[in-house]
C-alpha cells in the first residue's frame, strides 16, 4: 500500500514490523540510525517513518528535528518507542511527530493508525 | 553495533597511542645509548644488553597492537553471529503468529528462546497472549525455573559457584522477562536467598510477573505478598525503588503500604515517597502530605519534595507546607519553598519575599527561582526585593535571579546593586 522507513536499532522489533507492515502489503525499508535515515529520506519519498527514539550514535527527536525544521518535509512521523513518560511523548510531539505508540504495542492498532496518516496524505496530495 | 565499533575504537586509540609513547622511550633511551656508546663511556655489553631490549620492546608492541585486532575482529564476528541468529528468529517467530506458519519443533536453542522472549516484550493484546502460548508450548517458565534452581545444587559442588550463580541468575532472567504468573511461587522463595544479587533478581522477576497478570483476587493476592516482603527485606532502595517502578498500576497499592505500615524502616518510606513523586501516583498525594511533619528530616524533605514532583497540595496541607518553612533542616526548608509554588500567590508571594533574607544560601535561591515561576506577581516582588529590601543578601539574590533569567541586563544590575 505505501513506503515506509522504519528507524530501528532493534533486530526483533526490525523483524516484527517487517512482518507487521507485510500484512497491510506496506513495503518497509528498515535502517538502524540516524544518517542512514537521513539518506534514505534524500532518495526515497516514504509515506511515513516509523521512529525510535534511543538510537545508536543518536537521539530519534534529532532526525525529527531534521525533518521539520532543516528539510522543512511533511511526512508523518509515527514515533515507536519503549520510553513512556508524558514529558518525552510531549516533547516528541512538539518536536513534530504526528503520533506516539508505546512498546509493547499492538500490530492492529499500530496499522490502523499508519493507515489513517497514509490516506490522510493521499487525501491531502488528491485535494492539491 | 556502532556502539560496539566505537567502544573498540577508542580502545584501538589508546593501545596505539600507548604503543607509540613506549616506542618513543625505547628509541630515545637508543639514541643515547649509541650517542654514549660511540664515546666508549658505555661498555659494550650494556649496549647490547639495551639493543636486545629495544627490540624486545618494539617485537612486543607489534604483537600487542596485532592481537588486539585480531581479538577485535573475532569477537565482531561472534557477536554479529549473535545478532544475525537472533533475527532469524524473530523472522520466523513472527511467521508463525503473523502468518500462522507452523511452530518449529523443540527444544529451542538459545536464539530461539531470546527471540521469543525479545518478542514477547515488543508485542501486546493478541499477539502478545499467542506469544505466552508459545512460552508454555516449549516449557521456557520451567525450563528458567530448572535454570536457577539446577545452579543452587550445582554450587555445593566444588569449584561450582560462580558458574552456579551465573546460571541461577540467568535462570532468574528469564522467569522476570517471561511474566508466567507460576512463577510467582518460586520466585518468592527465591526471596530469602543468602545472595543478594539472586534476591533481587528474584524482587525484580516478581514485579514484572505481578504487572503483567491480569486484574484478579490472584493479582490482589500475590500483590499483598509481595508488599509484605518487601518490608522485609534488606536490599538497596534503589532495588527497592527499581521494583515498585516495575510493578506498573499496582505501584500505589505496595508504596500506599509502605507509607501506611507501623512496621515499615525509614528507608522503606523514603523509597516509598521517591516512588510517589516520580510515578506521580496522585491518589498517594494525602499519604505524603501527612510525612511532612515527620520527626526525621530527610522523610520531611521527601514528602514534600514527592508533593512538588505531583505538583499537587491535598486541601488542608498548606499550613504544613508553611510550618516547614520555619524547620531547623536547610534542605526541608528548601524544599517547602519550592512546594510554595503550589500554594495560592496571595499566601506564597509574601512568604517567599521574606524567605529571600533566609540564612541558608540554598533557600534564598530556592526562593528567588519559586518567585520567578510564579509570573508577574512574582517577577515584580523579586524586583521589588532587588531594589528595597533592607537585607544585603536577599537584595544579591534578587538581583542575580533575575540577571540569569533574563530579566534585567548586565547594566540595570549594577545600577541595582551600587544603588543601596
Amino acid at each position: 500500500m505505501g513506503q515506509v522507513l522504519v528507524v530501528e536499532d532493534d533486530v526483533v522489533v526490525c523483524r516484527v514490523l517487517e512482518h507487521v507492515l507485510e500484512l497491510e502489503d506496506h513495503e518497509a525499508i528498515v535502517v538502524h540510525d540516524v544518517s542512514a535515515a537521513k539518506d534514505v529520506l534524500a532518495t526515497h519519498d516514504v509515506d511515513i517513518v516509523l521512529l525510535d527514539l534511543m538510537l545508536p550514535g543518536g537521539y530519534g527527536l534529532e532526525l525529527l528535528t531534521y525533518l521539520r525544521r532543516e528539510v522543512g518535509m511533511s511526512t508523518p512521523v509515527i514515533v515507536l518507542s519503549a520510553i513512556k513518560h508524558e514529558q518525552n511523548v510531549v516533547e516528541a510531539l512538539e518536536a513534530g511527530a504526528n503520533d506516539y505508540v508505546s512498546k509493547p504495542f499492538s500490530p492492529t492498532e499500530l496499522l490502523s493508525r499508519i493507515r489513517k496518516w497514509v490516506e490522510g496524505r493521499e487525501d491531502l496530495a488528491r485535494t492539491r | 553495533m556502532r556502539t560496539w565499533r566505537g567502544r573498540g575504537d577508542a580502545l584501538y586509540a589508546s593501545l596505539i597511542l600507548g604503543l607509540f609513547v613506549l616506542e618513543t622511550v625505547v628509541l630515545a633511551v637508543l639514541s643515547w645509548a649509541a650517542l654514549v656508546g660511540s664515546g666508549g663511556v658505555l661498555p659494550d655489553s650494556a649496549f647490547r644488553n639495551i639493543v636486545i631490549g629495544a627490540v624486545l620492546a618494539t617485537g612486543l608492541a607489534v604483537l600487542l597492537a596485532t592481537s588486539f585486532v585480531l581479538l577485535y575482529h573475532v569477537l565482531t564476528q561472534r557477536r554479529a553471529g549473535v545478532v544475525g541468529g537472533i533475527g532469524e528468529w524473530a523472522s520466523l517467530w513472527a511467521g508463525v503468529v503473523f502468518s500462522g506458519a507452523a511452530a518449529p519443533e523443540g527444544p529451542l536453542p538459545r536464539d530461539g528462546v531470546e527471540a521469543l522472549i525479545a518478542m514477547r516484550e515488543v508485542l501486546r493484546g493478541v499477539d502478545g497472549t499467542r506469544i505466552d502460548e508459545l512460552f508454555q508450548t516449549y516449557r521456557i517458565p520451567s525450563m528458567a525455573l530448572e535454570s536457577a534452581r539446577a545452579g543452587f545444587r550445582r554450587r555445593r559442588l566444588p569449584g561450582g559457584g560462580r558458574q552456579a550463580l551465573a546460571g541461577r541468575l540467568d535462570g532468574l532472567e528469564v522467569l522476570a522477562r517471561v511474566r508466567a504468573p507460576e512463577a510467582f511461587e518460586p520466585l518468592m522463595g527465591f526471596l530469602s536467598d543468602e545472595t543478594p544479587s539472586v534476591r533481587r533478581a528474584a524482587l525484580q522477576g516478581l514485579a514484572r510477573t505481578i504487572a503483567a497478570m491480569p486484574s484478579s483476587t490472584v493479582r490482589s493476592r500475590a500483590t499483598e505478598r509481595f508488599s509484605a516482603a518487601l518490608r522485609t527485606t534488606d536490599l538497596p532502595a534503589g532495588v527497592l525503588e527499581d521494583a515498585l517502578i516495575l510493578l506498573g498500576d499496582v505501584a500505589s497499592k505496595v508504596a500506599g503500604d509502605l507509607l501506611r505500615s507501623p512496621d515499615a524502616s525509614r528507608s522503606h518510606v523514603l523509597v516509598a515517597l521517591s516512588v510517589v513523586g516520580k510515578m506521580g501516583l496522585l491518589t498517594l498525594s494525602d499519604d505524603a502530605a501527612a510525612l511532612v511533619g515527620d520527626p526525621h528530616s530527610d522523610v520531611r524533605a521527601s514528602a514534600i519534595r514527592a508533593l512538588c514532583r505531583l505538583g499537587y497540595l491535598p486541601p488542608g496541607s498548606e499550613p504544613s507546607i508553611i510550618a516547614a518553612l520555619r524547620d531547623e533542616v536547610e534542605f526541608v526548608r528548601s524544599q517547602a519553598v519550592r512546594a510554595l509554588a503550589l500554594a495560592s500567590a496571595e499566601v506564597a508571594v509574601p512568604k517567599l519575599h521574606c524567605l529571600l533574607a533566609d540564612q541558608s544560601w540554598w533557600v534564598r535561591r530556592s526562593a528567588a527561582q519559586t518567585l520567578l515561576r510564579m509570573g508577574a506577581r512574582g517577577g515584580a516582588a523579586l524586583e521589588d526585593a532587588a531594589r528595597r529590601s533592607p537585607d544585603k543578601y536577599a537584595r544579591q539574590m534578587a538581583v542575580q535571579s533575575l540577571l540569569d533569567a533574563g530579566k534585567i541586563d548586565p547594566a540595570e544590575a549594577r545600577r541595582m546593586r551600587e544603588a543601596v
